[in-house]
């Protein structure tokens, strides 16, 4: 397994937020002058295929890195009209430009207001929305949605980033929703949860509330899965209190439980 | 410089994917031969289990256990792979190894009457100059290793490994020092895919007065059945708990206009009530 490839296959388990200390943590270990280029590349490549990344423009905006908003070397947001560049080194964006659009779409603005809206109706700290057509085939529109929700004072990070492929010829639109949280006081605990959804006879009209009725199922869903793996797996692997309900009688008198006999028949009362 | 590394590799160990510690344990290694060793023996993996040829029963394996690629039996006190020369590798002195198989039983019924089900494997060694007799004066280590997998529609697996420290006194109490790790493992492929895994660490100290060396092992069953009860209820806290309440923080089903309407309406009821 090459270096790059090691790089690459941690930066994929990282969890939400703490990419800094990750960079610490790498440089030390790798030792080496080229270390941080290495991992900026490896955290970049992650970034634009894998996991979205939010980013600050301002102090009241954020914008999004992803392939598809890329724009030559920079990223485009269509909310703000302009391309920025990221320094995956320093962890800041540079270069902010306005941009003027050549042929304005107005259905493509038209639906970036309706993501912004719908973001502010579902997503209460961090979010970013957007929507952008395919640089090729003008028919395909990528909506992502990007919310974070760090906390390390409280030692928890979470994430939910959902992407979707809107076939505006077909009606047909296909999207990843997946979500990560990672609790890390005294321990280290980490959610980790991801769902295909598809729809159909989607139009530009109807298309945010396709997407509202996915992402309502899915987390109705997820929060469902928490008491039904608290019911169904943790409680069957350790019990709270012994088969007898009493505690354990250590030292000498430890030989007096027949488990065989009295333990079964505990369990039949 | 390598033990900031040593630090480094541990620090990332704590943050990354904990579902994923095997393999990139495995690869922090890779990168730094030199400090594989202390690495392998300073972090808490899943445990694996292997048979025990002599009595064809199943008992648990970690660094504790370890020599070589071979792994200690706590019923045949035999080193399985067979290893060349098993006189030559680590054994309990021959009253521990009593102590060892003592305990061995008592939490073989601990582990029935709390897990229904699993394995268990205690092994314990010489910590000091002086040889452990029955007296309970000599101090000793051990580590208490619990595990317990089901696997229904979806997945589950429950390891515990406890690592202690008897250090008696002479004015008859001793001082148990404790550390209690718990890795959790939850998923579910139904619906969706999802998976809950990590682990929680907790230490411990007690003193409790002791009469011979038995009573040690006592007094550890007891200190780790209430740190295990415990640690219980902190997971079922952060697993169903805290963790859920992150993710409904992260996107709300209701929309938030709605909330803040109802917030200002309930504001405006109490407003109006006041003046009443």
């Amino acid at each position: 397994m090459s270096l790059q490839s090691i790089i690459s296959s941690m930066i994929d388990d990282a969890p939400p937020g703490s990419k800094n200390t990750l960079q610490k943590d790498f440089k030390t270990i790798l030792n080496n002058d080229n270390s941080r280029k290495i991992i900026a590349q490896n955290l970049k490549q992650y970034h634009l295929n894998r996991d979205y990344k939010l980013v600050k423009l301002n102090d009241d905006d954020f914008g999004i890195i992803s392939k598809f908003n890329q724009s030559g070397l920079k990223y485009y947001d269509p909310v703000l009209k302009l391309k920025f560049d990221y320094d995956f080194e320093n962890f800041k964006v540079i270069d902010v430009e306005p941009v003027v659009q050549t042929t304005p779409s107005p259905q493509l603005d038209a639906l970036n207001n309706q993501i912004c809206d719908y973001a502010l109706q579902h997503y209460p700290t961090f979010y970013k929305g957007i929507a952008v057509a395919d640089t090729e085939d003008a028919d395909i529109v990528y909506l992502i949605i990007v919310d974070e929700n760090l906390n390390d004072a409280n030692f928890y990070n979470g994430k939910w980033q959902s992407f979707y492929s809107f076939n505006v010829s077909s009606g047909e639109l296909s999207g990843d929703i997946s979500v990560k949280v990672h609790y890390y006081e005294d321990g280290n605990v980490a959610l980790n949860t991801k769902t295909h959804v598809t729809a159909h006879n989607v139009t530009y009209d109807n298309v945010m509330d396709k997407i509202s009725n996915e992402e309502d199922r899915f987390e109705i869903t997820l929060l469902n899965k928490f008491n039904q793996l608290n019911e169904d797996q943790f409680k069957n692997l350790r019990r709270q209190l012994p088969i007898n309900k009493t505690k354990v009688q250590w030292g000498k008198a430890i030989g007096n439980y027949n488990l065989g006999k009295d333990v079964a028949a505990e369990r039949n009362i | 410089m390598s033990e900031e590394a040593f630090d480094a590799s541990l620090d990332l160990l704590r943050r990354l994917d904990p579902k994923k510690i095997k393999k990139n344990l495995d690869n922090l290694c890779r990168l730094q031969p030199e400090l594989a060793e202390d690495l392998l023996s300073s972090v808490d993996t899943p445990l694996r289990a292997e048979v025990c040829q002599s009595s064809g029963k199943s008992y648990l394996c970690c660094d504790y256990n370890r020599d070589g690629d071979s792994f200690r039996s706590p019923y045949s006190n035999e080193y399985y792979p067979a290893i060349e020369d098993e006189a030559e590798a680590p054994h309990p002195s021959s009253y521990l190894r009593q102590l060892e198989m003592q305990a061995n039983d008592s939490f073989d019924i601990y582990r029935e009457l709390y897990y229904e089900g699993g394995i268990s494997s205690v092994y314990l060694w010489d910590a000091e100059d002086e040889v452990v007799d029955k007296s309970g004066r000599i101090g000793f280590d051990g580590v208490v290793l619990l595990k317990k997998s089901i696997d229904n529609d979806s997945g589950g697996a429950w390891d515990s490994i406890h690592v202690f420290e008897v250090q008696p006194k002479i004015n008859g109490d001793a001082s148990y020092k404790l550390t209690s790790t718990i890795i959790l493992d939850l998923s579910t492929s139904n619906d969706i895919d999802m998976y809950l895994s990590g682990n929680l660490t907790r230490q411990t100290t007690r003193e409790a007065k002791y009469t011979d060396a038995a009573s040690h092992v006592a007094n550890i069953g007891s200190l780790i059945e209430d740190t295990e009860g415990k640690l219980r209820n902190m997971l079922q806290e952060v697993y169903f708990g805290k963790t859920k309440d992150i993710v409904g923080d992260l996107r709300s089903i209701e929309k938030l206009n709605v909330k803040e309407d109802q917030k200002l309406k309930h504001q405006e009821m109490i407003k109006e009530f006041e003046k009443i």
